[in-house]
Protein backbone atom coordinates (compact mmCIF):
# COMPACT_ATOMS: atom_id res chain seq x y z
CA UNK A 1 0.00 0.00 0.00
CA UNK A 2 1.65 3.60 -1.11
CA UNK A 3 1.84 5.90 1.57
CA UNK A 4 -0.96 8.21 0.13
CA UNK A 5 -3.19 5.39 0.12
CA UNK A 6 -2.36 4.79 4.04
CA UNK A 7 -2.78 8.24 4.79
CA UNK A 8 -5.84 8.44 2.97
CA UNK A 9 -7.19 5.58 5.07
CA UNK A 10 -5.92 6.69 8.37
CA UNK A 11 -7.61 10.06 7.66
CA UNK A 12 -11.14 8.11 6.81
CA UNK A 13 -10.97 5.93 9.84
CA UNK A 14 -10.18 9.46 12.27
CA UNK A 15 -13.68 10.30 11.07
CA UNK A 16 -16.94 9.27 12.57
CA UNK A 17 -18.69 7.19 10.27
CA UNK A 18 -22.13 5.61 10.51
CA UNK A 19 -21.88 2.92 7.88
CA UNK A 20 -18.38 1.82 9.54
CA UNK A 21 -20.69 1.33 12.65
CA UNK A 22 -22.67 -0.81 11.54
CA UNK A 23 -20.28 -2.52 9.65
CA UNK A 24 -18.20 -3.39 12.39
CA UNK A 25 -22.15 -4.12 14.39
CA UNK A 26 -22.66 -6.19 11.88
CA UNK A 27 -19.20 -8.22 11.82
CA UNK A 28 -20.10 -8.19 15.80
CA UNK A 29 -23.42 -10.01 15.30
CA UNK A 30 -21.68 -12.80 13.19
CA UNK A 31 -18.95 -13.51 15.69
CA UNK A 32 -21.37 -13.51 18.64
CA UNK A 33 -24.66 -14.60 17.34
CA UNK A 34 -25.05 -16.36 13.91
CA UNK A 35 -21.42 -18.29 14.32
CA UNK A 36 -23.10 -20.39 18.06
CA UNK A 37 -26.45 -20.60 16.11
CA UNK A 38 -24.46 -22.47 12.89
CA UNK A 39 -22.96 -24.65 15.03
CA UNK A 40 -26.20 -25.66 16.79
CA UNK A 41 -27.87 -26.11 13.45
CA UNK A 42 -24.73 -27.72 11.18
CA UNK A 43 -23.13 -29.14 13.95
CA UNK A 44 -25.15 -30.99 16.69
CA UNK A 45 -26.73 -33.28 13.44
CA UNK A 46 -23.92 -34.85 12.37
CA UNK A 47 -22.79 -35.69 16.40
CA UNK A 48 -23.22 -39.52 16.90
CA UNK A 49 -25.79 -40.55 18.86
CA UNK A 50 -25.87 -40.75 22.84
CA UNK A 51 -24.25 -37.43 23.20
CA UNK A 52 -25.16 -35.14 25.45
CA UNK A 53 -25.18 -31.61 23.94
CA UNK A 54 -25.85 -29.94 27.20
CA UNK A 55 -22.82 -28.50 28.07
CA UNK A 56 -21.88 -27.40 24.65
CA UNK A 57 -24.94 -25.70 24.81
CA UNK A 58 -24.80 -24.29 28.30
CA UNK A 59 -21.64 -22.51 26.43
CA UNK A 60 -22.89 -21.69 22.84
CA UNK A 61 -25.85 -19.73 25.25
CA UNK A 62 -23.29 -17.85 27.19
CA UNK A 63 -21.36 -17.37 24.09
CA UNK A 64 -24.77 -15.51 22.57
CA UNK A 65 -25.72 -13.31 25.73
CA UNK A 66 -22.53 -12.19 26.19
CA UNK A 67 -21.71 -11.35 22.79
CA UNK A 68 -25.16 -9.19 22.85
CA UNK A 69 -23.22 -6.18 24.45
CA UNK A 70 -20.76 -6.47 22.84
CA UNK A 71 -22.00 -6.50 19.48
CA UNK A 72 -23.91 -2.84 20.86
CA UNK A 73 -20.69 -1.31 22.36
CA UNK A 74 -19.09 -2.52 18.48
CA UNK A 75 -21.16 0.28 16.88
CA UNK A 76 -20.23 2.82 18.85
CA UNK A 77 -16.41 1.45 18.34
CA UNK A 78 -17.11 1.74 14.51
CA UNK A 79 -18.95 4.77 14.39
CA UNK A 80 -16.25 6.99 16.24
CA UNK A 81 -12.79 8.16 14.46
CA UNK A 82 -9.93 7.11 16.37
CA UNK A 83 -8.47 9.82 18.18
CA UNK A 84 -11.67 10.85 19.78
CA UNK A 85 -12.79 10.37 23.06
CA UNK A 86 -15.79 8.65 22.28
CA UNK A 87 -13.72 6.34 20.64
CA UNK A 88 -11.83 5.24 23.30
CA UNK A 89 -14.50 4.99 25.96
CA UNK A 90 -16.15 2.48 23.83
CA UNK A 91 -13.04 0.73 22.99
CA UNK A 92 -11.73 0.78 26.92
CA UNK A 93 -15.54 -0.58 27.34
CA UNK A 94 -15.62 -3.64 24.17
CA UNK A 95 -12.12 -4.28 25.52
CA UNK A 96 -13.57 -4.90 28.99
CA UNK A 97 -16.61 -6.62 27.59
CA UNK A 98 -14.48 -8.78 25.89
CA UNK A 99 -12.74 -9.80 29.00
CA UNK A 100 -16.00 -10.60 30.44
CA UNK A 101 -17.24 -12.35 27.70
CA UNK A 102 -14.21 -14.85 27.73
CA UNK A 103 -14.77 -15.52 31.85
CA UNK A 104 -18.50 -15.73 31.43
CA UNK A 105 -18.43 -18.22 28.17
CA UNK A 106 -15.45 -20.49 29.47
CA UNK A 107 -17.58 -20.30 32.71
CA UNK A 108 -14.63 -18.95 34.55
CA UNK A 109 -12.23 -21.92 33.96
CA UNK A 110 -14.69 -24.35 34.96
CA UNK A 111 -16.11 -26.46 32.19
CA UNK A 112 -16.97 -29.36 34.29
CA UNK A 113 -19.35 -31.78 32.10
CA UNK A 114 -18.73 -29.66 28.58
CA UNK A 115 -18.98 -33.17 26.84
CA UNK A 116 -20.52 -36.35 28.37
CA UNK A 117 -22.01 -39.41 26.35
CA UNK A 118 -24.07 -42.44 27.47
CA UNK A 119 -25.37 -45.26 25.72
CA UNK A 120 -26.35 -48.88 26.89
CA UNK A 121 -22.77 -49.90 26.54
CA UNK A 122 -20.91 -47.64 28.33
CA UNK A 123 -20.25 -43.99 29.77
CA UNK A 124 -17.46 -41.03 29.02
CA UNK A 125 -17.38 -37.58 30.02
CA UNK A 126 -14.85 -35.09 29.95
CA UNK A 127 -14.07 -32.01 32.98
CA UNK A 128 -11.82 -29.67 31.58
CA UNK A 129 -10.23 -26.43 34.42
CA UNK A 130 -8.18 -24.15 33.34
CA UNK A 131 -7.93 -21.79 35.56
CA UNK A 132 -4.42 -21.04 34.88
CA UNK A 133 -4.94 -20.58 31.00
CA UNK A 134 -8.08 -18.11 32.18
CA UNK A 135 -5.77 -15.82 33.91
CA UNK A 136 -3.16 -15.69 31.01
CA UNK A 137 -6.04 -14.86 28.82
CA UNK A 138 -7.17 -11.94 30.82
CA UNK A 139 -3.59 -10.51 31.12
CA UNK A 140 -3.55 -10.74 27.20
CA UNK A 141 -6.51 -9.09 27.04
CA UNK A 142 -5.60 -6.35 29.50
CA UNK A 143 -2.64 -5.75 27.65
CA UNK A 144 -5.09 -4.63 24.58
CA UNK A 145 -6.18 -1.60 26.35
CA UNK A 146 -2.26 -0.43 25.90
CA UNK A 147 -3.38 -0.84 22.10
CA UNK A 148 -6.36 1.37 22.36
CA UNK A 149 -4.70 4.48 24.65
CA UNK A 150 -1.82 3.97 22.02
CA UNK A 151 -3.76 4.21 18.99
CA UNK A 152 -5.82 7.24 20.54
CA UNK A 153 -2.75 9.13 21.91
CA UNK A 154 -1.06 8.35 17.97
CA UNK A 155 -4.31 9.61 16.32
CA UNK A 156 -5.38 12.50 18.86
CA UNK A 157 -3.71 15.41 17.37
CA UNK A 158 -5.32 15.14 13.61
CA UNK A 159 -8.45 13.63 14.83
CA UNK A 160 -8.25 17.38 15.88
CA UNK A 161 -7.02 18.66 13.21
CA UNK A 162 -10.28 17.17 11.05
CA UNK A 163 -8.40 13.99 10.19
CA UNK A 164 -5.22 15.31 8.65
CA UNK A 165 -1.55 15.07 10.35
CA UNK A 166 -1.06 18.18 11.34
CA UNK A 167 1.77 19.84 9.24
CA UNK A 168 3.78 21.81 11.94
CA UNK A 169 4.27 18.37 14.48
CA UNK A 170 7.81 17.96 14.02
CA UNK A 171 8.67 21.84 14.49
CA UNK A 172 7.58 21.83 17.44
CA UNK A 173 9.62 23.18 20.35
CA UNK A 174 9.96 21.21 23.65
CA UNK A 175 7.80 23.20 26.21
CA UNK A 176 6.33 25.17 23.94
CA UNK A 177 2.46 25.22 23.37
CA UNK A 178 1.05 24.33 20.27
CA UNK A 179 0.08 27.08 17.85
CA UNK A 180 -2.83 24.80 16.54
CA UNK A 181 -5.99 26.21 18.43
CA UNK A 182 -7.72 23.01 18.00
CA UNK A 183 -4.69 20.95 19.61
CA UNK A 184 -6.38 22.35 23.34
CA UNK A 185 -8.79 19.80 22.32
CA UNK A 186 -11.63 22.34 22.98
CA UNK A 187 -13.92 22.57 19.93
CA UNK A 188 -13.58 21.37 16.50
CA UNK A 189 -16.20 21.93 13.69
CA UNK A 190 -18.46 23.19 16.63
CA UNK A 191 -18.54 20.28 18.80
CA UNK A 192 -16.68 19.42 21.84
CA UNK A 193 -14.15 16.59 21.70
CA UNK B 1 8.23 4.71 17.58
CA UNK B 2 4.34 5.83 17.49
CA UNK B 3 2.60 4.71 21.02
CA UNK B 4 -0.04 2.24 19.23
CA UNK B 5 2.86 0.49 17.71
CA UNK B 6 5.13 0.07 21.06
CA UNK B 7 1.95 -1.17 22.93
CA UNK B 8 1.74 -3.81 19.93
CA UNK B 9 5.14 -5.19 20.07
CA UNK B 10 4.45 -5.48 24.12
CA UNK B 11 1.13 -7.33 23.62
CA UNK B 12 3.31 -9.89 20.62
CA UNK B 13 6.60 -10.50 23.52
CA UNK B 14 4.11 -11.15 26.04
CA UNK B 15 1.82 -13.31 23.73
CA UNK B 16 5.44 -15.01 22.49
CA UNK B 17 6.37 -15.32 26.19
CA UNK B 18 3.25 -17.23 27.35
CA UNK B 19 3.23 -19.46 24.40
CA UNK B 20 7.24 -20.69 24.94
CA UNK B 21 6.03 -21.18 28.99
CA UNK B 22 3.07 -23.26 27.70
CA UNK B 23 4.59 -25.06 25.06
CA UNK B 24 8.31 -25.26 25.74
CA UNK B 25 7.93 -28.32 27.72
CA UNK B 26 6.10 -30.48 25.00
CA UNK B 27 8.48 -29.36 22.74
CA UNK B 28 11.37 -30.25 24.62
CA UNK B 29 10.67 -33.55 25.93
CA UNK B 30 9.48 -34.37 21.79
CA UNK B 31 13.23 -33.29 20.69
CA UNK B 32 14.60 -35.37 23.77
CA UNK B 33 12.71 -38.03 22.64
CA UNK B 34 13.92 -37.84 18.89
CA UNK B 35 10.66 -36.73 17.56
CA UNK B 36 9.27 -40.31 18.60
CA UNK B 37 5.81 -40.38 20.48
CA UNK B 38 6.01 -40.99 23.97
CA UNK B 39 6.25 -45.29 25.16
CA UNK B 40 3.16 -46.40 26.60
CA UNK B 41 4.29 -47.86 29.81
CA UNK B 42 5.46 -47.40 33.87
CA UNK B 43 9.23 -47.56 35.35
CA UNK B 44 9.28 -51.01 37.31
CA UNK B 45 9.87 -49.32 40.39
CA UNK B 46 7.00 -50.76 42.93
CA UNK B 47 5.35 -49.64 45.69
CA UNK B 48 5.35 -52.74 48.26
CA UNK B 49 3.31 -51.30 50.54
CA UNK B 50 0.21 -51.98 48.35
CA UNK B 51 2.06 -55.25 47.54
CA UNK B 52 2.43 -58.98 48.82
CA UNK B 53 4.93 -61.19 47.86
CA UNK B 54 3.04 -63.09 44.92
CA UNK B 55 2.55 -59.76 43.53
CA UNK B 56 5.71 -58.87 43.42
CA UNK B 57 6.55 -61.94 41.73
CA UNK B 58 4.39 -61.62 38.78
CA UNK B 59 5.15 -57.80 38.16
CA UNK B 60 9.01 -59.13 38.30
CA UNK B 61 8.28 -61.92 36.13
CA UNK B 62 7.02 -60.00 33.40
CA UNK B 63 10.01 -57.67 34.00
CA UNK B 64 12.94 -59.61 33.41
CA UNK B 65 10.96 -61.48 30.87
CA UNK B 66 13.56 -62.90 27.67
CA UNK B 67 15.90 -60.35 29.24
CA UNK B 68 19.10 -61.60 31.33
CA UNK B 69 21.32 -59.86 33.99
CA UNK B 70 18.45 -58.01 35.63
CA UNK B 71 18.94 -56.90 39.06
CA UNK B 72 16.30 -54.92 41.78
CA UNK B 73 17.16 -53.04 44.00
CA UNK B 74 15.02 -52.94 47.45
CA UNK B 75 16.35 -50.96 50.61
CA UNK B 76 20.39 -51.17 50.19
CA UNK B 77 20.58 -54.78 48.64
CA UNK B 78 20.81 -55.14 44.99
CA UNK B 79 20.27 -58.69 43.88
CA UNK B 80 20.22 -60.01 40.60
CA UNK B 81 17.02 -61.73 38.82
CA UNK B 82 17.18 -65.05 38.07
CA UNK B 83 14.13 -66.99 36.63
CA UNK B 84 14.42 -69.71 38.89
CA UNK B 85 15.00 -67.82 42.03
CA UNK B 86 12.58 -65.49 41.66
CA UNK B 87 10.18 -66.91 44.19
CA UNK B 88 12.78 -67.11 46.70
CA UNK B 89 13.86 -63.73 45.73
CA UNK B 90 10.25 -62.04 46.24
CA UNK B 91 9.90 -63.36 50.05
CA UNK B 92 13.15 -62.09 50.80
CA UNK B 93 12.11 -58.40 49.70
CA UNK B 94 9.04 -58.48 51.41
CA UNK B 95 10.37 -59.49 54.27
CA UNK B 96 13.36 -56.56 54.46
CA UNK B 97 10.63 -54.74 55.07
CA UNK B 98 11.13 -52.28 52.11
CA UNK B 99 9.43 -49.61 50.79
CA UNK B 100 10.07 -49.93 47.11
CA UNK B 101 11.99 -52.25 44.82
CA UNK B 102 13.50 -51.26 41.21
CA UNK B 103 14.14 -53.54 38.49
CA UNK B 104 17.12 -52.79 36.27
CA UNK B 105 18.35 -54.08 33.29
CA UNK B 106 22.01 -55.25 32.71
CA UNK B 107 22.74 -51.57 31.75
CA UNK B 108 21.42 -50.21 34.95
CA UNK B 109 18.41 -48.28 32.43
CA UNK B 110 15.40 -48.84 34.92
CA UNK B 111 13.42 -51.49 32.97
CA UNK B 112 9.81 -49.92 31.45
CA UNK B 113 6.97 -52.38 31.64
CA UNK B 114 3.69 -52.03 30.60
CA UNK B 115 1.73 -52.39 33.52
CA UNK B 116 2.47 -53.25 36.97
CA UNK B 117 -0.18 -54.81 38.94
CA UNK B 118 -0.99 -54.19 42.80
CA UNK B 119 -2.52 -56.87 45.29
CA UNK B 120 -2.46 -57.38 49.03
CA UNK B 121 -4.72 -58.61 51.47
CA UNK B 122 -6.32 -54.83 51.36
CA UNK B 123 -5.93 -53.63 47.83
CA UNK B 124 -6.22 -54.54 44.58
CA UNK B 125 -5.39 -52.16 41.83
CA UNK B 126 -2.77 -51.73 39.01
CA UNK B 127 -0.63 -48.85 37.44
CA UNK B 128 0.39 -47.58 33.89
CA UNK B 129 1.65 -44.60 32.06
CA UNK B 130 3.99 -43.10 29.33
CA UNK B 131 7.51 -42.15 29.35
CA UNK B 132 7.82 -38.60 28.54
CA UNK B 133 11.86 -37.58 29.30
CA UNK B 134 12.33 -34.22 29.79
CA UNK B 135 10.37 -31.00 30.86
CA UNK B 136 7.04 -32.13 29.87
CA UNK B 137 7.31 -34.99 32.02
CA UNK B 138 7.69 -32.81 35.34
CA UNK B 139 5.07 -30.59 34.58
CA UNK B 140 2.27 -32.94 34.08
CA UNK B 141 0.84 -34.59 36.72
CA UNK B 142 -1.68 -37.51 35.97
CA UNK B 143 -3.68 -39.35 38.27
CA UNK B 144 -5.84 -42.37 38.07
CA UNK B 145 -8.88 -43.81 39.75
CA UNK B 146 -11.38 -46.44 39.33
CA UNK B 147 -15.28 -45.00 39.56
CA UNK B 148 -18.18 -47.52 40.36
CA UNK B 149 -21.34 -47.08 40.22
CA UNK B 150 -24.43 -48.80 40.57
CA UNK B 151 -27.26 -49.25 37.85
CA UNK B 152 -29.78 -47.34 40.41
CA UNK B 153 -27.50 -44.58 40.95
CA UNK B 154 -27.71 -45.09 44.79
CA UNK B 155 -23.64 -46.11 44.78
CA UNK B 156 -21.37 -44.16 42.89
CA UNK B 157 -17.88 -44.19 44.80
CA UNK B 158 -14.30 -43.19 43.10
CA UNK B 159 -11.51 -44.42 44.60
CA UNK B 160 -8.25 -42.57 45.74
CA UNK B 161 -5.77 -41.22 43.20
CA UNK B 162 -2.17 -41.83 43.09
CA UNK B 163 0.16 -39.92 41.64
CA UNK B 164 3.62 -41.89 40.44
CA UNK B 165 6.38 -39.58 41.87
CA UNK B 166 8.67 -41.45 39.45
CA UNK B 167 10.78 -38.88 37.40
CA UNK B 168 10.91 -39.06 33.12
CA UNK B 169 7.48 -40.64 32.83
CA UNK B 170 3.56 -39.33 33.53
CA UNK B 171 2.44 -42.38 35.65
CA UNK B 172 -0.22 -43.21 38.09
CA UNK B 173 -1.08 -46.15 40.24
CA UNK B 174 -4.87 -47.03 40.85
CA UNK B 175 -6.18 -48.76 44.06
CA UNK B 176 -9.29 -50.45 45.54
CA UNK B 177 -9.65 -51.28 48.66
CA UNK B 178 -11.07 -54.92 48.97
CA UNK B 179 -14.04 -54.27 50.94
CA UNK B 180 -15.14 -51.68 48.68
CA UNK B 181 -14.58 -54.17 45.87
CA UNK B 182 -17.27 -56.37 47.07
CA UNK B 183 -19.51 -54.30 48.57
CA UNK B 184 -19.62 -52.42 44.45
CA UNK B 185 -19.96 -55.84 43.29
CA UNK B 186 -23.08 -56.54 45.72
CA UNK B 187 -24.79 -53.83 44.22
CA UNK B 188 -23.71 -54.71 40.50
CA UNK B 189 -21.75 -52.28 39.98
CA UNK B 190 -20.50 -50.94 36.66
CA UNK B 191 -16.37 -50.08 36.85
CA UNK B 192 -15.03 -47.23 34.97
CA UNK B 193 -11.76 -44.92 35.03
CA UNK B 194 -10.87 -41.54 35.72
CA UNK B 195 -7.87 -40.62 34.47
CA UNK B 196 -6.56 -36.96 35.33
CA UNK B 197 -4.05 -34.88 33.62
CA UNK B 198 -2.83 -31.61 34.62
CA UNK B 199 -0.64 -29.67 32.77
CA UNK B 200 1.73 -27.03 34.44
CA UNK B 201 -0.79 -26.40 37.10
CA UNK B 202 -2.98 -24.03 34.90
CA UNK B 203 -5.41 -26.86 33.10
CA UNK B 204 -6.66 -30.03 34.64
CA UNK B 205 -8.62 -32.55 32.24
CA UNK B 206 -10.47 -35.15 33.84
CA UNK B 207 -11.40 -38.17 31.39
CA UNK B 208 -14.46 -40.45 32.98
CA UNK B 209 -15.30 -43.91 31.24
CA UNK B 210 -16.54 -46.77 31.56
CA UNK B 211 -18.03 -50.29 30.35
CA UNK B 212 -22.06 -51.33 31.81
CA UNK B 213 -20.92 -54.49 32.29
CA UNK B 214 -21.36 -55.27 36.08
CA UNK B 215 -18.27 -56.39 37.66
CA UNK B 216 -19.97 -59.84 39.01
CA UNK B 217 -23.27 -61.27 38.02
CA UNK B 218 -23.49 -63.70 41.11
CA UNK B 219 -22.87 -61.41 43.98
CA UNK B 220 -25.18 -61.11 46.06
CA UNK B 221 -25.71 -59.60 50.43
CA UNK B 222 -28.20 -59.93 52.58
CA UNK B 223 -28.41 -57.96 56.17
CA UNK B 224 -29.20 -60.13 59.43
CA UNK B 225 -29.71 -58.57 62.62
CA UNK B 226 -29.70 -60.63 65.83
CA UNK B 227 -30.23 -59.07 68.70
CA UNK B 228 -28.03 -56.19 68.81
CA UNK B 229 -25.69 -57.36 66.19
CA UNK B 230 -25.71 -56.80 62.52
CA UNK B 231 -24.08 -58.27 60.15
CA UNK B 232 -23.78 -57.80 56.65
CA UNK B 233 -22.88 -60.83 54.44
CA UNK B 234 -21.37 -60.66 50.71
CA UNK B 235 -21.85 -63.56 48.92
CA UNK B 236 -19.86 -65.15 45.94
CA UNK B 237 -17.80 -61.78 46.51
CA UNK B 238 -15.18 -61.33 43.61
CA UNK B 239 -12.22 -60.94 45.68
CA UNK B 240 -11.05 -62.55 48.95
CA UNK B 241 -8.36 -62.08 51.75
CA UNK B 242 -7.18 -63.95 54.93
CA UNK B 243 -7.56 -62.55 58.04
CA UNK B 244 -10.01 -60.17 59.96
CA UNK B 245 -10.11 -56.37 59.11
CA UNK B 246 -11.24 -54.00 60.98
CA UNK B 247 -12.83 -50.35 60.15
CA UNK B 248 -13.46 -48.77 63.34
CA UNK B 249 -15.42 -51.47 65.62
CA UNK B 250 -16.79 -52.62 62.31
CA UNK B 251 -15.57 -56.50 61.99
CA UNK B 252 -14.96 -57.73 58.01
CA UNK B 253 -13.63 -61.07 56.99
CA UNK B 254 -13.71 -63.76 54.38
CA UNK B 255 -14.94 -67.35 54.91
CA UNK B 256 -15.51 -69.76 52.03
CA UNK B 257 -18.46 -72.03 51.80
CA UNK B 258 -19.18 -73.59 48.70
CA UNK B 259 -18.52 -69.76 47.58
CA UNK B 260 -16.46 -66.76 48.76
CA UNK B 261 -18.33 -64.72 51.58
CA UNK B 262 -17.06 -61.88 53.14
CA UNK B 263 -18.78 -60.89 56.11
CA UNK B 264 -19.37 -57.31 58.19
CA UNK B 265 -20.31 -57.06 61.51
CA UNK B 266 -20.69 -54.67 64.66
CA UNK B 267 -23.12 -53.77 67.19
CA UNK B 268 -25.59 -51.36 66.29
CA UNK B 269 -25.86 -50.49 62.28
CA UNK B 270 -22.84 -50.90 60.67
CA UNK B 271 -23.34 -47.70 58.71
CA UNK B 272 -23.54 -45.84 61.59
CA UNK B 273 -21.02 -47.48 63.41
CA UNK B 274 -18.34 -46.66 60.32
CA UNK B 275 -19.79 -43.12 61.05
CA UNK B 276 -18.57 -43.14 63.88
CA UNK B 277 -14.82 -44.44 62.81
CA UNK B 278 -14.30 -41.02 60.50
CA UNK B 279 -11.18 -39.78 61.12
CA UNK B 280 -10.79 -35.84 59.39
CA UNK B 281 -13.80 -37.49 57.05
CA UNK B 282 -11.71 -40.61 56.59
CA UNK B 283 -12.20 -44.16 57.18
CA UNK B 284 -9.42 -46.66 57.54
CA UNK B 285 -9.33 -50.10 56.97
CA UNK B 286 -6.75 -52.34 59.73
CA UNK B 287 -5.41 -55.65 58.94
CA UNK B 288 -2.38 -57.36 61.24
CA UNK B 289 -1.06 -53.96 61.40
CA UNK B 290 -1.28 -52.84 57.58
CA UNK B 291 -3.79 -50.12 57.15
CA UNK B 292 -5.03 -48.49 54.32
CA UNK B 293 -7.02 -44.72 54.67
CA UNK B 294 -9.80 -44.02 52.08
CA UNK B 295 -9.96 -40.10 51.26
CA UNK B 296 -13.41 -38.20 51.92
CA UNK B 297 -15.08 -38.76 49.12
CA UNK B 298 -14.55 -42.44 48.94
CA UNK B 299 -15.49 -43.04 52.90
CA UNK B 300 -18.54 -41.04 52.68
CA UNK B 301 -19.71 -43.07 49.50
CA UNK B 302 -18.17 -46.30 51.38
CA UNK B 303 -21.03 -45.39 54.25
CA UNK B 304 -23.62 -44.35 51.58
CA UNK B 305 -23.45 -47.86 49.80
CA UNK B 306 -23.56 -49.75 53.23
CA UNK B 307 -26.70 -47.52 53.81
CA UNK B 308 -28.89 -48.93 51.12
CA UNK B 309 -27.44 -52.17 51.86
CA UNK B 310 -29.32 -51.75 55.51
CA UNK B 311 -32.40 -49.57 54.01
CA UNK B 312 -32.91 -52.97 51.69
CA UNK B 313 -36.14 -55.12 53.44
Amino acid sequence: MSKEKKMEKDERRRRDSIARGVGTMIVSFIGYIVVPYLIQWYVYPLLPEGIELEGISELLDRWVLGGVPIMIVSLFVGYFGIGSRGWLASSIIHSLLRIGWVLYVLNFGDLTGIFAMEDDGGWQRVDVVIYGFMYLMVALRLLKLLIVYGDYRDNRSAYLNGGEEPVDRGKKKKGKKDDNPSSDGIRVKGRFN
Amino acid sequence: MKAGTAARLLNLAVAIAIALIVLVPAAQSLLENDMQLPEMGTQAVYDLELMDSWSLEDNLERAVSGRTGCTVEYGSERTEVTETGISALCQRIMESGADKATVRDPDGRIIVQDHITYRNDLIVGFGTGVQMPGLAGTVTKMELRTHLISPDGKVDILTNGYGNPNPGEISAICVIPLVVYNIAAAHGCYMGQVVSLEYESMATIDIDMGNKDPISNVCTYSVFKDGGTTSLFVTDCPVTWTGTAKIGDVTVSCTYSEVNVMTMSCEGSISETLEKALEDGCLTIDLDGDGYTMDERMSSSFISAIKAMEATP
